[in-house]
């Protein structure tokens, strides 16, 4: 039985209204500093890819100039010197007589103009027809500030009698915009309108392949060792913790071996994408462990027991149905190394893979560049034109990772089981 | 039955290779560093190199020392710039992890959380271009107009978009610890009268402070060993200063920048880099072996109910 004198009377009053109302401001004071939180680390997300969009999609288009192409001699110039008389004709046909010096046409457009022209001119026939050519960055630049309103500080290197012809130019419409599928097709570059990822792209794809027929039998058979066979003692609580570090320490550690171990002993030359590859295995390969055991964690014991009450192994219960079943959990943590590979760089730089690579790598022992080295490549090249160039890179590799991202949570939607 | 157990040998053998494998390379981290900074240690005293201040090693070539090696201005720099992200993250990392455990409705948790993690998603290559070309100029220009002159590498650029970075590390770890606390607590507390706020406060948060220490734990040593950000915007200079508008280096940054060249595999930077590299994997392996005990034993603590 209580005591009933003893419980104090309710407190009441305007004193305690103000205490309360003073309580309940506190309270959501409190919840609105974690609104406000959560908006910032929201609003940062939407500077970044802000930034990344504005800066980035004028690199997705290039400016052309279409210039008339008359060619009607027998034999085709064989020196690039001869080309460039050619286009210096052609760029001058549009234009109304002025005083437009020679030297100064050329320069607007591309560095590779000629070849196009070559390409266009090798059998010797005669042509006489529009043709798109890649205008110079400088162009570029000058007509995306233009039509764009982008870069409005930039400064612009062309001179006045280039400015008169790129006027009269536009005013004919021979400058127009079109998709920039170069920035797809083509290696490095010290110019920026002809530098494109495809080299990147084949490195990544490259030391990717490697990391993973590296990283995924090593990390799944040491998965299903730790989590089916292993004796439980000190030994293997101690590996699991090591495991557990491994996935934690700075991945510039594992450039460092790499450096010691594939470079200094193993003698793979340096910046191959096979060196690379490997030592982005080291990285994923904690991460595949770790996810894949939690995989096979999940199954029940009871399907263990069913199988080997039945009389199968245990080899077989593994393989008949355990694995099976743990798959894809498995599958989603490989992805998910594979999204940690893809972004990674740090290890990359210190065997080499910051070599100028124009063209792809045609075999595993030659250099090679990926995508995150392409980006910070870039990001450090002053020269106009290369910020465009490294957003559209980011972005290029962003859309990759979303996707990757995207099928991991599909994958884990789609199989997601309760036992 | 005899194929059987020979089958059922052979696979288990395998596997087992595969996790010598880990083994090896567990071994192959710690004594590649090992026997290099032996090495270098050879030829700098151990107390030069954790406190001298000055860091000058590119005079050196092979067996020919004649840089600096003391490399204290380096851990200042990494010091800081981890300070200033962990006063970025620290405070919006805690109150997010406090919003989405207790006041946001399931829904929203389930948009907040995935999209708070996509920070952590991002390349550090793309923060480190995002630091170059958006944060820096923008603090240059903020810095002039009260009449500070911040350099265009600095280290509250490098740290503040570090800080961006590792929020997710802080407010998702935060989040499972307090979404999992045992539902009587907070019960026991709410029923008392005592309001959200300060149910959290009280009664919450000393209960998960454990998983909150080891939730800053991992983000000081994913901070540290941050590599391509600080290279990207902190810079290369080894300036002796706690001035957060000054350019600083950080022990990554230098172990790249005495990588990155073509010297010959025993000259001392690139014995240093490996020094370098020991100092790194000791600090952060103290720092992940803390935060995995912490949170090992605020399991065990909380189990059963």
């Amino acid at each position: 039985m209580m005591d009933i004198d003893r419980i104090p009377a309710p407190l009441k009053g305007p004193q305690v209204t103000r205490q309360l109302a003073r309580r309940h401001r506190a309270d959501m004071r409190f919840r609105l500093y974690g609104l406000i939180s959560i908006g910032l680390a929201f609003s940062f997300i939407l500077l970044l890819m802000g930034t990344l969009i504005i800066k980035g999609w004028p690199a997705f288009i290039r400016t052309e100039i279409k210039l008339p192409v008359a060619f009607n001699s027998a034999s085709t110039p064989q020196d690039q010197e001869n080309y460039d008389r050619l286009l210096n004709q052609f760029i001058k046909k549009p234009l109304s007589e002025g005083a437009y010096d020679n030297k100064s046409l050329l320069p607007l457009l591309s560095a590779q103009s000629y070849q196009q022209l070559r390409i266009l001119l090798v059998d010797g026939n005669p042509l006489n027809k529009d043709v798109h050519f890649k205008a110079s960055s400088e162009v570029d630049t000058w007509l995306k500030t233009r039509r764009l309103n982008v870069n409005k500080h930039a400064l612009t290197s062309l001179t006045p009698p280039q400015l008169d012809a790129l006027y009269a130019l536009e005013k004919a419409g021979r400058l127009c915009f079109a998709f920039n599928h170069s920035f797809f097709t083509r290696g490095d570059s010290q110019e920026p309108e002809i530098a494109g990822i495809y080299a990147a792209l084949i490195g990544s794809l490259m030391t990717l392949s490697v990391a993973i027929v590296f990283a995924f039998p090593v990390g799944l058979g040491a998965a299903l060792y730790l989590s089916e066979f292993a004796p439980r003692n000190k030994f293997f609580e101690l590996l699991e913790i090591n495991i557990n570090n491994l996935a934690a320490i700075p991945t510039i550690i594992f450039g460092l071996l790499g450096l010691a171990f594939f470079l200094n002993i193993l003698k793979i030359p340096r910046s191959a994408s096979l060196a690379g590859g490997l030592t982005l295995g080291l990285v994923i390969l904690p991460i595949i462990i770790i996810s894949s055991k939690t995989a096979l964690k999940t199954v029940p014991m009871t399907i263990r027991f069913g199988a080997l009450a039945l009389g199968a192994s245990q080899v077989q219960t593994l393989f008949h149905h355990i694995l099976p079943l743990s798959m894809p959990g498995i599958l989603t943590g490989t992805l998910l190394g594979i999204v940690r590979a893809l972004g990674e760089s740090a290890p990359l730089l210190m065997l080499g893979m910051v070599a100028f690579i124009v063209d792809p790598p045609k075999s595993l022992l030659e250099p090679a560049t990926v995508l995150p080295i392409q980006i910070f490549v870039w990001a450090k090249n002053p020269t106009a034109g290369f910020v465009e160039n490294t957003s559209a890179a980011t972005l290029v590799l962003l859309l990759f990772l979303l996707l990757l991202n995207s099928i991991i949570v599909l994958l884990r939607r789609r199989f997601e089981r309760k036992w | 039955m005899l194929s059987r157990i020979i089958i059922d040998h052979s696979v288990k053998t395998v596997l087992m290779m595969a996790t010598g494998v880990t083994i090896f390379i567990t071994l192959g981290v710690i004594t590649s560093i090992l026997f290099e900074s032996v090495q270098f240690f050879n030829f700098v005293p151990l107390g030069e190199f954790l406190f001298g201040s000055n860091w000058s090693p590119h005079a050196s070539t092979p067996g020919h020392v004649v840089g600096h090696f003391g490399a204290f201005s380096l851990f200042l720099g990494s010091i800081l710039i981890t300070l200033i992200a962990l006063s970025v993250a620290g405070p919006i990392g805690i109150f997010s992890a406090i919003y989405t455990s207790f006041y946001a409705t399931p829904a929203m948790r389930n948009l907040i959380k995935p999209v708070l993690e996509m920070l952590a998603g991002v390349p550090t290559v793309v923060y480190g271009f995002f630091a170059i070309v958006c944060v820096a100029p923008w603090m240059r220009r903020l810095g002039l107009t009260v009449g500070l002159d911040i350099a265009t590498e600095s280290a509250i650029v490098a740290g503040l978009v570090m800080g961006i970075m590792i929020i997710p590390y802080i407010s998702s770890l935060m989040d499972d610890v307090l979404y999992t606390l045992p539902q009587s607590i907070k019960d026991g507390s709410l029923g008392l009268g005592v309001t959200y706020g300060e149910t959290i406060k009280f009664a919450l948060i000393p209960a998960a402070f454990p998983g909150i220490a080891s939730a800053f734990l991992l983000a000081v040593s994913r901070a540290v060993g941050e590599t391509m950000l600080v290279v990207m915007a902190a810079g290369m200079s080894a300036n002796l200063t706690i001035n957060p508008l000054q350019p600083v280096t950080t022990v990554t940054v230098q172990i790249v920048s005495m990588l990155t060249g073509d010297q010959s595999f025993d000259s001392p930077q690139t014995l240093a880099a490996f020094a370098l590299g020991l100092a790194l994997f000791i600090i952060t392996f103290v720092f992940n072996y803390i935060s995995q005990r912490i949170i090992k034993r605020h399991q065990s603590q909380h189990d059963g109910h």
